[in-house]
């Protein structure tokens, strides 16, 4: 492979990876607040910073990525379908809107015993997501860089385009933040609980060997054929629930 | 006491209101690993767990409905 070939198939390859984690990035951010998010994404970098630099090009045989796939994955599922199941349910008029974010801040609060960052409380659900995502994801983009690198022997270019990669996806980004930020909060949270759920089986079934159907691509339909489950759900549980409230009145 | 509280927290945490979408997921993707590992490069079994994710969520949701 040449320099032109090393940097754009890194570039390109490092831009899908970056992509996801700025959708998952942005979705908990907007969704749970940015404090909490960044600090689970900087924690993340921390990490893989330290992991790269102890390991350097060893690192791809001490560490496991399909293992790491399916804890992550596992997670994100059952962290999305929990998001999810709520959105559905108020969605639908089952159960009230917002009353899930005082509930989850207030049994937070009172049942950790962990040492809370400068006295305030710290979402750990968004930490703990933003973390998981940029540390899955970034050590794809190191494992990228590394063979596009040893195969050409332009680790030092290959490392460069996953940096541009990393730039202009990320750029991108903040700026659709703003945008974003004003869409109904019930809507973002019916929206976060598909992407979690939608990256999260991708992960999962990647790393238990499952080959998706249109590889990368399977990401559209995963996230259209959960989409239409769920507004499906909702069309049906609202149904269920105007004719329970009838007959009651009745 | 702490500890305790430590995994009450986690517990809630992680499984949530729906410990049947945790509970179901946890033995969809044990039983896929087994399966993934005999029958290597099938396209089938990623519509397998789709399935198995739609209908958990489906059963928690009439649970909640009831």
């Amino acid at each position: 492979m040449g320099w032109a070939g090393t940097v754009a198939a890194t570039f390109l390859a490092s831009a899908v990876e970056v992509v996801e984690i700025v959708t998952i990035l942005l979705a908990v951010g907007i969704t749970r607040g940015w404090r909490s998010t960044l600090a689970g994404a900087s924690a993340a970098l921390v990490a893989l910073t330290a992991i790269t630099a102890i390991l350097g090009t060893a690192l791809q045989r001490w560490i496991n990525l399909a293992a790491l796939q399916v804890i992550v994955g596992a997670l994100l599922l059952i962290f999305g379908l929990q998001w999810l199941r709520k959105a559905i349910l108020r969605a639908s008029g089952l159960k009230a809107l917002n009353n899930e974010d005082a509930l989850f801040a207030a049994e937070g609060c009172a049942a950790t015993a962990i040492p809370l960052v400068a006295g305030e409380s710290l979402d750990w659900f968004a930490a703990t997501v933003a973390f998981k995502g940029m540390l899955l994801e970034g050590l794809e983009v190191i494992f990228i860089v590394m063979r596009a690198g040893a195969a050409s022997g332009r680790l030092g270019a290959a490392a460069l385009a996953a940096i541009a990669a990393a730039v202009i996806v990320g750029t991108a980004g903040a700026i659709l933040h703003r945008p974003l930020s004003r869409v109904p909060e019930n809507t973002l949270k019916f929206g976060v609980g598909l992407l979690l759920t939608t990256f999260g089986t991708f992960w999962a079934g990647e790393g238990l060997g499952i080959h998706w159907l249109a590889g990368d691509a399977a990401l559209l339909w995963l996230l259209a054929a959960y989409a239409a489950f769920a507004l499906l759900a909702v069309r049906q549980l609202t149904r269920q629930h105007t004719l329970v409230t009838a007959e009651e009145v009745a | 006491m702490a500890v305790i509280r430590l995994l009450d927290f986690l517990r809630d945490f992680i499984i949530g209101d729906a410990w049947e979408i945790a509970a179901g997921l946890v033995v969809t993707l044990v039983a896929l690993g087994l399966v993934a590992h005999l029958w290597r490069g099938s396209e089938v079994l990623g519509f397998v767990l789709v399935g198995a994710v739609v209908a958990l969520t489906g059963w928690s949701l009439a649970r909640a409905a009831r």
